[in-house]
């Protein structure tokens, strides 16, 4: 007794419907990561002090086009992410800082103007585009900040620290 | 791909290509009885090689030329990208198959269903690139190179491919809790130069004298992209789109020689 040999059309096809289907099963559970992460670009600032002083908490206000949205309050100075205004070249940063200093406490106010160009990336057409900036003027008053330093002035997910404040 | 997904179509890939290629001198592996015969009959084929004749075929074994039809045959029916593709191949020996391929892709694809980003309207996106070259060169190596069977080919192998295309995407718009929306915002002529490597396996079985069907299954992986300062393209001619890592052709050959 001798075994039918397949047709060799069915040979070629056998294959490929299997891997096409195992192919289309892994690329459905490639899982989507999500696009907020991707989508979030901010510049990231770092306090440090140079002075001596030791400021226990920073409320940073935002302003841009005259609009001011609520101020968050940090205690944590080394990594603060900062929400400038996509729509706008400029946004000034309203910095209410309180620090002690030989035992007493402080409250003092400084605005930092950060200038900017925003450009656009497109990242695909499930998550639409993201923006990155790329910083090009910082300036401040010297209320309690020393210096304002740019250290990456383009602002990417991975860009790291892009300003540095020492007061 | 998740490293899993990864693993599982390295499995996937392994297993189908075991059975229909031998490891050693590529005869394919034979069940019960008919095994036997087929050993046997191998063992009396390989010894009409003359000693120290490494190859049953010639150098030149031909040479062959092809058309994806998988991609043309799914732009017509769903798919909003297309990519037309020609490849001539060569057989040397019937183990070493040099290739070379060539061709043309576009792609006109909005988002599905619209993207809301805060601005209180769904928002499609669009992704255009017109008709763009491609070329690819590789090579194919045959496993079972002095199988006695020369029409039926079991292949792993790996191309390089270059593209160049030019994409224009619309309608972007970016949202920003504090701020507002952005947008919305057209990127223009946007010059994409792209190289990647493809890696996997292919088939080709003869159906009809000179005619031959096959299909290649790959993974593409994706070397170097300049023109991305605005973000990647989102489809490359010759590669697809950036959605799936996974390639698949389905070809209709023809042998010149």
């Amino acid at each position: 007794m001798t075994s039918q040999r397949p047709s060799k059309l069915l040979k070629a096809f056998w294959a490929p419907v299997c891997l096409l289907l195992a192919a289309i099963v892994l690329t459905l559970t490639a899982c989507d990561n999500g696009c907020e992460q991707t989508r979030e670009n901010y510049p990231h600032i770092c306090f440090i002090s140079t002075s001596g002083r030791q400021m226990r908490s920073v409320v940073i206000f935002m302003q841009s086009n005259d609009t001011i949205p609520p101020g968050l309050e940090y205690t944590q100075f080394d990594d603060i992410k900062i929400d400038i205004n996509p729509n706008s070249s400029e946004t000034r940063l309203l910095i209410e800082s309180t620090y002690t200093d030989y035992g007493d406490s402080f409250k003092v106010r400084d605005t930092v103007t950060v200038r900017y160009m925003t450009e656009p990336r497109f990242l695909d057409l499930s998550c639409g585009c993201t923006v990155t900036y790329d910083l090009t003027d910082v300036s401040t008053t010297n209320n309690l900040i020393r210096r304002i330093a740019v250290n990456n002035p383009h602002v990417f997910t991975d860009s790291g620290i892009n300003l540095t404040i020492e007061y | 791909m998740t490293k899993l997904s990864s693993l599982l179509l390295a499995v996937v890939l392994t297993l189908a290509a075991c059975p229909a290629t031998g490891w050693a001198q590529g005869r394919s592996i034979p069940k019960g009885s008919e095994a036997k015969a087929q050993e046997n009959t191998g063992k009396l084929l390989d010894d009409i090689l003359p000693e120290g004749q490494k190859y049953r075929y010639p150098l030149f074994n031909g040479l062959s030329l092809s058309v994806d039809v998988f991609d043309p045959l799914l732009s017509l029916m769903m798919l909003d990208h297309c990519t037309y593709e020609v490849q001539a191949m060569v057989d040397l020996h019937h183990r070493f198959f040099p290739m070379a391929a060539m061709g043309m892709g576009w792609a006109d694809e909005q988002s599905d269903n619209g993207l809301d980003f805060g601005t209180d309207q769904k928002q499609e996106l669009r992704f255009k690139s017109d008709l763009a070259p491609f070329a690819k060169v590789g090579m194919a190596y045959n496993l079972s190179y002095n199988d006695t069977r020369p029409s039926d080919f079991y292949l792993v192998m790996m191309r390089y491919g270059l593209a160049w295309n030019k994409a224009d995407i619309s309608n972007l718009y970016y949202a920003n809790e504090t701020w507002g929306a952005l947008g919305p915002i057209d990127i223009k002529d946007q010059e994409y130069t792209t190289h990647w490597l493809e890696v996997g396996g292919m088939i080709k079985v003869q159906v009809w004298n000179r005619i031959s069907m096959g299909w290649d299954l790959y993974w593409k992986i994706r070397l170097a992209q300049s023109g991305t300062k605005l973000g990647d393209a989102y489809y490359v001619p010759g590669m697809g789109t950036s959605q799936s890592n996974v390639g698949f052709s389905f070809r209709i050959y023809y042998d010149l020689f």
